[in-house]
């Protein structure tokens, strides 16, 4: 089974740090999602791992083996790009066909490993096409037959369904999710969206500035995010961040008293609460600012004294600016993260008040 | 809507008619009796096909004349189609120390009129022995002596996608293939392009000819051309007639050309 590991990447370009000691293990069969916002470095990531960029410092390793300095060829990696990147002068054989061309590869070999991709990824009937003549999504597919026709040791995606339409993108990712499991080549996924990454990875990758903040399974990247950063990324609306004061070593909030030992030595801390979460009730009264309409549920922001929330959820149909709002805080799951750092603060054993 | 249609149209016939004059002039002085002279255009007294093969027995070995010109040109264009769009592709997408300076270095040499280098060049080659051989009229362009047209494929390189050239060497491929493999038939309307211009400006070369080419049987049709213009008896339908025979090369690929070189244009002006 194949390892793909970076081990304390920087890279800067100029002034700008783009990578700052990242580390990532991919192991065999693993299907890792990196996700961040954009400009966080994610694509310079993955061209380091393809040997396209060579890092300023840090090793990347392939089996234990370093690979610094190694052309992408050599490292035996297939890249699927958000563009598709596909040869326009060549026929949807051709470029099929043209990694295992410059591998030397005979003729009888590229055309049987040829008709097999494309039988695969049902693109039989456009062999003959050129990119130009196909939709959007066949040329992500025929991008994706010439990532598997090679039987790559790993495999790097760069946003490949960011150009879809959201229908398409729905299937393919279930395509890709379903052919990788198949193959069980360890793959690199990047992507700056957070449902993608969620649903597609078997572990999770959070990159903020060029820093990793955390990495983990999607359920534990979504329950126990390690940061403000990585708790505001993932969730649309994104989680509410409260500021709260701590008097004598608690914090209050609409009735509510939140105490214990991991706030000691603080004087602020941050509470996050998901939007979805907050459901009507009686613990805190607020006035509604904005409502936006989404079919299923509402989104809607309102004024909670000093705090600004928002919620999303089936609330009183015809809920409009103005009007005042209850929520129930009663078993709604809080996260507590360090004022200054945003850091997670750990959890405790939930205590009788 | 209409007006400005009409005027459209007259301004384009005005420019034609700029243009399409000396052409007909050309044509109709070549087939003029001997002595007649210059003639304003008239088609009376045209018929004197023979001037054409008078004009071809004066030039000299005119079967020799058309190859040397045509062996000259082919290894121009083909040695400038090379060599500018490797190193257009190089400044283009290679990362290596010093490309901005070569690239500056390239821009540079726009600004300075092929004349300036003229002498020194002369010396250089002579100093080369390279003086009356074809090396000193090949060899400037096929070693890149055309920073514009470098710079045309440069910016056309810059403005393909750079995924196209990842993919590749993902792919397996080193920059040479990548350019060779990829960048090379993407590039067919500059190609067209820059070869056309290239053509157009070997065939009717006479400055270098005439300094560097010494041997009669070296000559090009543009020095037989200029052998027609004596101080007292040039005869002037048999310089039009041989003119003719000059330019319907250059008509042939220009208009054969004509189509894929102004997309190649309109490519290199959206990218320029």
């Amino acid at each position: 089974m194949t390892m793909l590991e970076l081990e304390r990447i920087s890279k800067s370009f100029g002034a700008a740090q783009v990578l700052r000691e990242v580390s990532l293990c991919v192991r065999g069969g693993e299907f890792l999602t990196v996700v961040g916002p954009s400009g966080c470095g994610k694509s310079t990531l993955l061209r380091v791992a393809a040997g396209l960029l060579e890092p300023d410092s840090g090793e990347v390793r392939l089996d234990g083996v370093c690979i610094n300095g190694w052309e992408p060829s050599r490292r035996d990696v297939a890249m699927v790009f958000q563009n598709y990147a596909l040869y326009p002068h060549l026929s949807v054989e051709r470029n099929l066909a043209f990694p295992l061309e410059n591998a030397r590869l005979s003729r009888e070999v590229i055309r049987a490993r040829v008709q097999e991709s494309a039988a695969l990824l049902g693109l039989s009937s456009l062999l003959a096409r050129k990119p130009a003549e196909l939709s959007g999504g066949q040329m992500q597919r025929v991008a994706l037959g010439r990532a598997i026709v090679r039987n790559p040791r790993f495999f790097l995606f760069d946003e490949p369904l960011s150009n879809l339409d959201p229908r398409l993108r729905g299937e393919l990712r279930v395509e890709i999710a379903a052919l990788q499991r198949r193959l069980a080549i360890p793959t690199l996924y990047v992507t700056h969206d957070q449902a993608e990454a969620l649903s597609l990875g078997s572990r999770v990758c959070v990159l903020c500035e060029g820093r990793v903040e955390q990495v983990a399974s999607p359920r534990e990247v979504w329950e126990q995010p390690a940061s403000t950063r990585v708790a505001t990324l993932l969730g649309s609306p994104s989680m509410n961040l409260l500021r709260l004061p701590l008097a004598g070593g608690r914090a209050e909030l609409g009735g509510f008293r939140f105490e214990g030992a991991r706030f000691e030595g603080a004087t602020e801390v941050v509470l996050g609460l998901r939007p979805h979460e907050l459901l009507p009730g009686n613990d805190l009264e607020g006035c509604v600012e904005w409502v936006e309409e989404q079919g299923d549920r509402q989104v809607v922001e309102g004024l909670f004294g000093p705090h600004r929330l928002r919620l999303a959820g089936p609330f009183r149909p015809g809920l409009a600016r103005g009007e005042r709002i209850g929520i129930g805080l009663r078993d709604v799951p809080c996260h507590w993260f360090e004022a200054q750092t945003g850091l997670r603060l750990p959890s405790e054993p939930p205590r009788n008040r | 809507m209409k007006l400005a249609r009409a005027a459209w149209i007259a301004a384009a016939l005005l420019v034609a008619l700029c243009f399409g004059y000396p052409l007909w002039f050309l044509l109709v002085t070549s087939l003029q009796p001997e002595g007649q002279g210059l003639q304003a255009g008239g088609l009376e007294g045209a018929t004197h096909f023979e001037n054409y093969a008078r004009a071809l027995r004066q030039m000299g070995d005119f079967p020799v004349l058309l190859r040397n010109t045509v062996l000259l040109t082919l290894l121009s264009v083909a040695g400038q189609l090379f060599t500018c769009s490797l190193a257009g592709y190089a400044l283009a997408r290679v990362r290596f120390r010093g490309r901005e300076l070569c690239f500056g270095l390239v821009l540079g040499a726009m600004c300075f009129p092929d004349t300036v280098g003229a002498i020194a060049r002369f010396l250089l080659f002579r100093s080369l022995g390279l003086v009356d051989t074809y090396a000193p009229l090949v060899l400037p362009t096929v070693l890149g002596g055309a920073p514009l047209f470098i710079f045309l494929f440069r910016q056309y390189y810059r403005s393909l996608p750079e995924e196209l050239g990842e993919a590749a060497r993902v792919d397996g491929c080193s920059h040479f293939a990548i350019w060779r493999k990829v960048m090379l038939p993407l590039s067919r309307p500059m190609l067209v392009t820059v070869g056309l211009f290239t053509f157009l400006a070997t065939w009717n070369d006479f400055w270098a000819p005439l300094v560097y080419l010494l041997s009669p049987e070296k000559r090009t049709l543009s020095l037989a051309l200029a052998g027609f213009q004596r101080t007292y008896d040039t005869s002037v339908e048999c310089l039009m007639a041989a003119s003719a025979v000059v330019l319907a090369p250059c008509l042939l690929v220009y208009f054969v050309g004509q189509r894929l070189f102004l997309r190649g244009v309109r490519v290199a002006a959206s990218k320029g």
